[in-house]
Parts: structure tokens; C-alpha cells; sequence
């Protein structure tokens, strides 16, 4: 062996000896994976608890903005009335004044009904925070001050636990349970939130410059469906779930799945694509839904399961029309 | 004991043969195989060497079957022909790699190595990459891998071909002297003279047959017993070849300018007749006598035309 | 004149390991390690260009048809469609097939069959040269290019770490499947080359489409078996194969690729014991 290729073989495994000693301490001790990445998500989620178990976004301005809204406003307009009376009583003008929401479902151990725990809404935007104030408190409202923030805390009523708004920035209203608007105006000085949360995070990450994307723990939304036991046996163990969609002329959209094992996923996969192997079939005369159809996309690796569609313009207009059209046969009959 | 025995040996490629029908025995000591190019040198080389297979008959070298037979490479060292290496290595990587696949540790292969550069001349180079070596020094390195270990025969596929004259020279010498140490050597060449200056035990080939073995002076008598050509340039050409046709050891006549060529299978009488007619002058003045067999060079040529 | 430097035949282990020393630095120096060193190339420079995009550029993660994608996705996607499909069974059927073909075009096979060694252990030599030195650069790409992708996206290394370890391995017995499997072709066949690409881009691919038995006659099948990634949908020729996957479990994968290799390579040691090679002149 000459010295040039005694250098190439110590240098190349002391390359993989390297590469294999940092990812087995990185295994071995849960190296945080912040080291190596940027923050994500909006920043509203400092103030969304740690352990919220599904979070959505929208990006409202851009969304409301779009060439698909557009269209879709024009193929179907809206009666205008109650958009209006909003804006009268709230001074706010869905169509422009509101950048983004983010909801956060916050599991408090006191869930009611169908809802897989407490909502947190945070709405970023231009707000007339007077206006709003002033209208909570004609319905009963109080208002309180808590660790220097003004909370508005709503009347409770017929058992509902009451909804309290704070301005936890100036633009930024958060509306949610008394405790977890508390909680946001808790996390503004510091503490645990979903920041630190890597499972959710990593989902976040991967998801938040969609125009409107959702994350979070599945079992969080099964429990609470009240699916029936054969369907829910049938679903294979995912445990995250996360989807996103781009808006604009068209939408492309991706749904992620997260198994609890890669036999579940790779079971999960087969169920996916019976249902769109059986899809095509049915669809195969509908020239407009198989071409829809064919832009779903069966991908995902390891444990991950994903689902992505694109929707081109030419296609939104075809299913617009085919509505309009609709419309148009069950006007008489109204 | 003879040191390499060929028993009804043929060697086909396909449809072309390569040797055919060859039954010789060659003695320890140096010998030399002599042909053209394609009389089938490289044939027999390979397969003494155990690269080919006879596809008829039986070989063996040093008194064993030499094909699939690697132990047998203990006692062989083989130079082939090819002007084929490892080119980015130098001399001495070379060999000493070579030399470890005959077993030993590395410093000993690299001592032997060292010893069989310096035996060819080449001990200053051993550290140069073989790709810059010229054709020459190439030779003396793949001379230098064949007897590195020492060999009891030593088999040189055209060893010369490229040397400049003194390392020729040396070359030369150095395969007397392996030949006197007692061990044995099989050469190639296509140049007798080169034979000749390393040993007077000759094999001829040509057409993938042995034409001759022997020293010297046995090819000689053989080639008595071959058609012998005589070249005689004559005042009267036409009435020789008219007494000539006469004769029974006259095999074939032509004619050339002022002189006829004759073919005889008995020389003797022929010389006899010839210088009884040019004694008697009744045929006029025979002006020159000359025969291309009048050197071991023209034996090869004869022998291999 | 100094006694000879040795007088017993060196054992079947020891002439394979005086081979593969012999042959590690000619295979890599040769002219095909620059093509090697492309291919090795080709998904490093990938993934530092994606590390840079994302490094630099507007979005938090990386967008394939505007969907975000996650280093981690983008890595399985690159085993799969890069090492997998691709790297290394080429690579397997440009340094198997040479193996001995190199040293007969080179003539210089002649200096190994006339050593006191087993033709079989030139050949084991210089298969293990071949998968030390496949392995030694394939490996650290793949290394290289996780600790890049991976991270792109907030993908976790300790997460992943166990996957890149199945990577790794499944590379290897790729690269030694492969190697064993196109050295065999190359003492056999007479044009290797060929017959090699033609099974690995020709074969391979044909037979795995379909159902049946047949795709039991590939490597692909039972390399597939091992990938811990999930096989992307990159084209319809990918969703024929998703359709007709019926994927071997970890277990037979491994043994069948280690029978597979130990077969062909005790095939091919046969055939070179056995063939003459005629050299031209």
C-alpha cells in the first residue's frame, strides 16, 4: 500500500469514526437538535403552553389576498351584510385587517364535548383595541389586570367557562379560557412553550411557510371524534399528524403522518393507496377528478407517512365551473 | 531429469493453432527458443509457464504438470514478453509486492527485491515510479520480479528486446551466470544471434512445430537432411541445369539473370558433381558457388521458411 | 546468491491480503476513481446546496413543489434514488466487471498467475480491494451528506442516528452484493461491461415491476429489503414498483445478500481458477 493511500484509508474512516462518535453521543444523550437548526414557527407560539396538542395557522392576509379567493368571490358572492355588522361592532375588517391566526388545543383535564381540549387564539393584526374592549364589556365583560396585562375576561354563562382577550403585543390578541390566556401572558416573561417542545416543533418546522398548515398529536383529535371502534382499530398507530397548504392561483397541499413504528407507517401506506388505487378506478370516467386524483402524491420515509395534492388553477377552475353550474340547476328549485 | 517434457502437445485457438503436435524434451542448463514472430514462442512460453492449457497432449516443468499448479511457481521465475505494469508504482514497489506473493514477510521481500534490482542494474532507479522508466530499465525491472526469488529455472520471454547494448551486454552475462550457478534457463528471441551469445542449446519453431533441438552442430547435420539451396551464378547457366536434371539428388531448378538455383537433398553429391563439371570447364566458366546455409543465421531462415 | 526470501506457499488469507494490498492503491488511482469520485461528488455537492438555499434562503425548510420538505426526507429520497437505484449498483458493475478484465487488458494479470498463489485468492484480493475501496469513499459521503440534510428543516440527528446506521450498512452489503455478483460476470463473460449494465439498468428495473418470483433473480430485491427508508414516489415507474412491492423482511434481505455474495464470489474464484486467459499482443 503506497503512503498516498495510507492517507486516503485514515482519513476516510477517520471521516465515518468522526461522523459515526458524534451521531452515536447525539443518540446516546438526545442531542437537542436546535444546535444544528434555526427557530421555526411563527412567533406567536412562545405564547402557546408546551403541551398543546394541535396547532393551526393561517395566513389570513395572504390567503384573502390570493388569486384563488378572488375567483372563488367572484364565482360566488357572498351577501356582505355580515361581514359589515363585524366590522361596525369590531372595528375590523376580515379582509385586510388581519395578518395571521394561530389556535393552539390545550388539553386542561376539563374538555368538554367533542373538543380535544381549551382553544387558544392568537390573532395578529391591526386591532382597535378600544372598540373591541368596549364591546365585550356591553356583553358583561370584566375587565382585570394580571402581572401588568389588561385582561378581558368574559361572563360566564350557562356553565361555559368564560372566554377572556388580552393584547399580549400591540396587534397581537390572544382570546382563549381565562387560565390559558393567563398562561400566554405567563409565557411572555419566560417559561416552558411549545418552543421546547421538539416533537411538535419538528413538525412545525417543516410545515409553517404553508399559507395555512395544522399539527399535532393524533390521538389528541380520535379521542375526541367518537369514531366508531372498527374505524378507529383500522387506523393504523400514528401518533403526529401534521398538514399544510399553499394558496394562491391554485393550492398544493401535503398531509403528514407519523406512525408509531415503520411497520404501522408502511400499513398505513398500503391503506392510503388501496383507497387510491380503488379512487382511480372509480374515477377513471371523470376526466376532472382523475386528474385531480392523479396529483396525489404517496410519499414519506421511515415512520412518516405523506400525502401531498396540487390543485393547478386550470383544475380550481374546472371544479368552480362544474359548482357554478350546479348552482345554477338547484336555483328553480329553491 | 529433463527439465521441461512436452508429450503430443497441441494448442488451439479456436480455429487457429498455436502449437501442434509437439514432443521435446529440454535438459537443465540454458536453452534457447528460436522463431519468427507467430512460430508459437509465446504459445509454448505460456504454456510452460501454466497461463494456458494444452488442449492436446502433456506438459510438465521440473517433472510436474505445470497447469493448476501454483506451487510449482516456487521454482519458476517467468519475464513475459508484454511491456505491461503497474505504472505508477516505482521499481522497488513492484517487486517487492511481486515477491510477497511468493510468501515471507515484508523486510525479506523487500531485501530480495533490493538484491535483484541491483543485479539487473537498477538498484539507482528503484526508487522512480515505473511509468518513467524508459523501455530499457522496463525490461531490467520485469527481469528483476522473475529472479527476485530466486528461481531454479528462470523462463525470459524476449528479455533483450528494447535494451540498449550495454545493458544488453550485461543482460547477457547475467543469464551465463545463472546458467553456471547450476540453475536453468529457457530464452525466447527471435534474433540469433542473441541466442548465441547465451548458448549453443537451441530450439527452432516455426508454424507451431519444433523444427529443430540441439546444439549448434546438431541443427547443422539436421540441416542436411533438409533441402539445401545453392546459389550458382554461371557462364552457361541453362546447360548446368540441363546436367543437373540428370541427377537424382536434384530436387527443383529456377533460373536468375546469369545464375540457376538448385535444390538438393543430398549436398555432398551435389558439391561433388559441381566441382567435377567446373573442373572439366565443357559448361563453361561457373563464375560463383553460394548457399544461404552457411551460417546458423541462415539455418534459422532455411529451417523456418 | 542469498537463500530465497521464502519456501512455503503463503496460506488462501495471507496471498488474498498480499492481493488487496497489491491492488487497493492501482483501483484507487486508476482513471475509473475519477468517475468515482463524481459519483460520490454529485450527492455532496447536492446536499451542500441545499444546506445552503436553506441556510440563506426565505423559507424555514426546503420546498419541492411548494410543499416544505425535511432534510430528513430529502436524505431518504437521496438513498433511495441516488445510492440505491443508482451509485451503487453502477458502481458495482464498473469495478466487478474489472477485476480481472482490468489486469488482462492491462496484461499484467500474467504477474499474479505465475505466482505460487491460488487464482482464487487474486481474485478474493482484488474483490475486497474494490469493496474497501468503494466502501472507504461511498460511506463517508453518505456520512457527510446526513449531517447536512439531516439537520435542514429541524430534522434530529440522535433521531435519525439509527437509520444512518441501517444506511450505512445496507450500502456495504450492496457494494459487496453487487461487486461479488458483477466479478463473477466479469470472469465469465466476455463482454462484462455490457451484460452488467444491462442487468442493473435493464434487468433490475423490468423485473421489479411486476409481480412474481422473478425479481428474486436481482439484488435490488433483497437490497430494497434493507433500506429503512420508505421508497418515494418520485415517478409512475416508482408507483409500479409501490404498487408490486412486496418488500423481503430485514432477515432473509441479509441472508440472501450474504449467500448471494459468498455464491458469486466462489463462482468467479472457480472460474478464474479454471479459465485461460489469452492475451493480446
Amino acid at each position: 500500500m503506497t503512503t498516498k493511500t495510507r492517507y486516503f484509508v485514515v482519513g476516510s474512516m477517520l471521516t465515518l469514526a468522526i461522523g459515526l462518535g458524534v451521531g452515536l453521543v447525539a443518540y446516546s444523550v438526545g442531542f437537542s437538535t436546535s444546535a444544528f437548526t434555526r427557530e421555526g414557527g411563527p412567533a406567536e407560539l412562545q405564547f402557546v403552553p408546551a403541551n398543546a396538542s394541535l396547532i393551526a395557522y393561517a395566513d389570513v392576509h395572504d390567503v384573502m389576498a390570493s388569486n384563488l379567493r378572488q375567483k372563488v368571490r367572484s364565482a360566488f358572492p357572498l351577501k356582505e351584510d355580515g361581514q359589515h355588522e363585524f366590522q361596525n361592532q369590531t372595528g375590523i375588517n376580515i379582509e385586510t385587517d388581519i395578518d395571521h391566526v394561530l389556535v393552539a388545543i390545550v388539553p386542561t383535564g376539563e374538555e368538554t364535548g367533542r373538543m380535544p381540549g381549551s382553544p387558544i387564539v392568537l390573532a395578529r393584526g391591526q386591532f382597535d383595541q378600544v372598540k373591541i374592549e368596549a364591546l365585550m364589556r356591553e356583553h358583561g365583560a370584566q375587565v382585570e389586570d394580571y402581572k401588568g396585562a389588561r385582561l378581558v375576561v368574559g361572563d360566564a354563562t350557562d356553565g361555559k367557562p368564560s372566554l377572556s382577550l388580552a393584547f399580549l403585543e400591540p396587534g397581537l390578541v390572544a382570546v382563549g379560557s381565562h387560565a390559558l390566556i393567563c398562561g400566554a401572558v405567563d409565557l411572555k416573561s419566560g417559561g416552558s412553550s411549545i418552543a421546547a417542545n421538539d416533537e411538535m416543533m419538528g413538525l412545525i418546522r417543516d410545515l409553517e411557510s404553508g399559507h395555512a398548515w395544522a399539527a399535532g398529536r393524533f390521538d389528541a383529535l380520535t379521542s375526541r371524534a367518537n369514531l366508531p371502534d372498527g374505524v378507529v382499530q383500522q387506523i393504523p398507530g400514528i401518533t403526529l399528524f401534521s398538514a399544510s397548504a399553499n394558496i394562491d392561483s391554485g393550492i398544493r397541499g401535503t398531509f403528514r403522518a407519523e406512525s408509531r413504528d415503520e411497520a404501522s407507517a408502511t400499513s398505513l401506506r398500503d391503506v392510503v393507496r388501496g383507497f387510491l388505487a380503488l379512487a382511480r378506478m372509480q374515477t377513471s370516467a371523470r376526466p376532472e377528478l382523475a386528474s385531480m386524483l392523479e396529483s396525489l402524491q404517496l410519499g414519506g420515509t421511515g415512520k412518516t407517512v405523506a400525502l401531498s395534492f396540487d390543485l393547478p388553477p386550470a383544475m380550481l377552475d374546472a371544479l368552480v365551473s362544474l359548482g357554478q353550474h350546479r348552482q345554477g340547476t338547484l336555483a328553480p328549485q329553491q | 531429469m529433463s527439465l521441461i517434457a512436452a508429450a503430443q502437445v497441441s494448442k488451439w485457438y479456436g480455429q487457429v493453432i498455436g502449437l501442434n503436435d509437439v514432443t521435446l524434451s529440454v535438459p537443465p542448463g540454458i536453452t534457447g527458443l528460436l522463431g519468427p514472430n507467430g512460430a508459437g514462442k509465446s504459445t509454448f512460453m505460456k504454456l510452460v509457464t501454466g497461463q494456458l492449457k494444452p488442449s492436446k497432449g502433456r506438459i510438465t516443468v521440473l517433472g510436474e504438470p505445470i497447469w493448476q499448479n501454483p506451487d510449482l511457481y516456487f521454482r519458476i521465475g517467468f519475464c513475459p514478453e508484454q511491456d505491461a505494469f503497474y505504472e505508477r508504482m516505482t521499481g522497488l514497489e513492484w517487486v517487492t509486492a511481486l515477491v510477497r506473493l511468493n510468501g515471507g514477510g515484508e523486510t525479506a521481500a523487500i531485501e530480495a527485491a533490493k538484491r535483484a534490482l541491483d543485479m539487473v542494474d537498477l538498484s539507482s532507479a528503484a526508487h522512480k515510479k515505473i511509468g518513467a522508466y524508459s523501455k530499457g530499465m522496463r525490461q531490467r525491472v520485469k527481469m528483476a520480479q522473475a529472479l527476485a526469488h530466486e528461481p531454479e529455472l528462470l523462463i525470459l520471454d524476449e528479455p533483450l528486446s528494447g535494451m540498449d547494448p550495454i545493458a544488453r551486454r550485461k543482460t547477457i552475462t547475467l543469464i551465463r551466470e545463472w546458467g553456471r550457478s547450476g540453475r536453468s534457463v529457457i530464452v525466447s528471441s527471435h534474433i540469433l544471434h542473441e541466442i548465441e551469445a547465451m548458448t549453443a542449446n537451441i530450439l527452432l519453431i516455426n508454424q507451431g512445430r519444433i523444427l529443430a533441438e540441439g546444439d549448434v552442430h546438431q541443427i547443422r547435420d539436421l540441416i542436411d537432411k533438409h533441402p539445401h539451396t545453392v546459389h550458382i551464378r554461371a557462364e552457361q547457366p541453362r546447360a548446368l541445369a540441363r546436367e543437373f536434371l540428370a541427377s537424382d539428388h536434384v530436387l527443383s531448378l529456377r533460373f536468375e539473370a546469369d545464375a540457376v538455383i538448385v535444390q538438393t537433398g543430398k549436398p555432398d553429391l551435389f558439391y561433388a558433381q559441381l566441382t567435377a563439371l567446373a573442373a572439366s570447364n565443357d559448361l563453361g566458366i561457373i563464375h560463383e558457388v553460394t548457399s544461404p546455409d552457411d551460417n546458423l543465421q541462415a539455418v534459422f531462415q532455411y529451417l523456418v521458411k | 546468491m542469498a537463500a530465497s526470501p521464502a519456501n512455503r506457499r503463503p496460506s488462501f488469507v495471507s496471498s488474498v491480503l498480499r492481493i488487496f494490498d497489491l491492488s487497493l492503491s492501482e483501483m484507487l488511482w486508476s482513471r475509473r476513481s475519477v468517475f468515482l469520485a463524481l459519483l460520490v461528488g454529485g450527492p455532496i455537492l447536492l446536499a451542500v446546496v441545499s444546506r445552503v438555499v436553506w441556510m440563506f434562503g426565505p423559507n424555514e425548510s426546503l420546498r419541492i413543489n411548494g410543499g416544505a420538505v425535511s432534510g430528513a426526507s430529502i436524505f431518504g429520497l437521496m438513498i433511495w434514488l441516488l445510492y440505491v437505484r443508482f451509485i451503487v449498483p453502477i458502481l458495482g458493475v464498473f469495478y466487478g466487471t474489472s477485476l480481472i478484465a482490468d489486469e488482462v487488458e492491462d496484461r499484467t494479470i500474467t504477474y499474479l498467475f505465475t505466482r505460487p498463489i491460488q487464482r482464487g485468492a487474486v481474485l478474493v484480493g482484488k474483490y475486497l480491494a474494490y469493496l474497501a475501496c468503494t466502501v472507504l469513499l461511498i460511506l463517508p459521503s453518505v456520512m457527510v451528506v446526513f449531517f447536512l440534510m439531516v439537520p435542514v428543516g429541524g430534522g434530529s440527528i440522535a433521531q435519525m442516528f439509527p437509520s444512518l446506521l441501517a444506511d450505512l450498512g445496507m450500502l456495504a452489503a450492496g457494494l459487496a452484493a453487487y461487486g461479488a455478483v458483477f466479478a463473477w460476470v466479469g470472469a465469465r463473460v466476455k463482454r462484462p461491461l455490457v451484460a452488467g449494465l444491462v442487468f442493473v439498468l435493464g434487468w433490475e428495473p423490468a423485473v421489479l415491476l411486476f409481480p412474481g418470483y422473478l425479481k428474486r433473480a436481482t439484488v435490488a430485491y433483497y437490497l430494497q429489503g434493507l433500506v429503512p427508508h420508505a421508497m418515494p414516489q418520485d415517478s409512475t415507474m416508482s408507483l409500479l414498483l409501490q404498487t408490486f412491492a412486496d418488500m423481503p423482511g430485514i432477515l432473509p434481505s441479509l441472508v440472501a445478500l450474504v449467500v448471494l455474495t459468498a455464491g458469486a464470489l466462489w463462482f468467479a474464484a472457480r472460474t478464474v481458477a479454471s479459465r485461460e486467459y489469452v492475451l493480446e499482443q
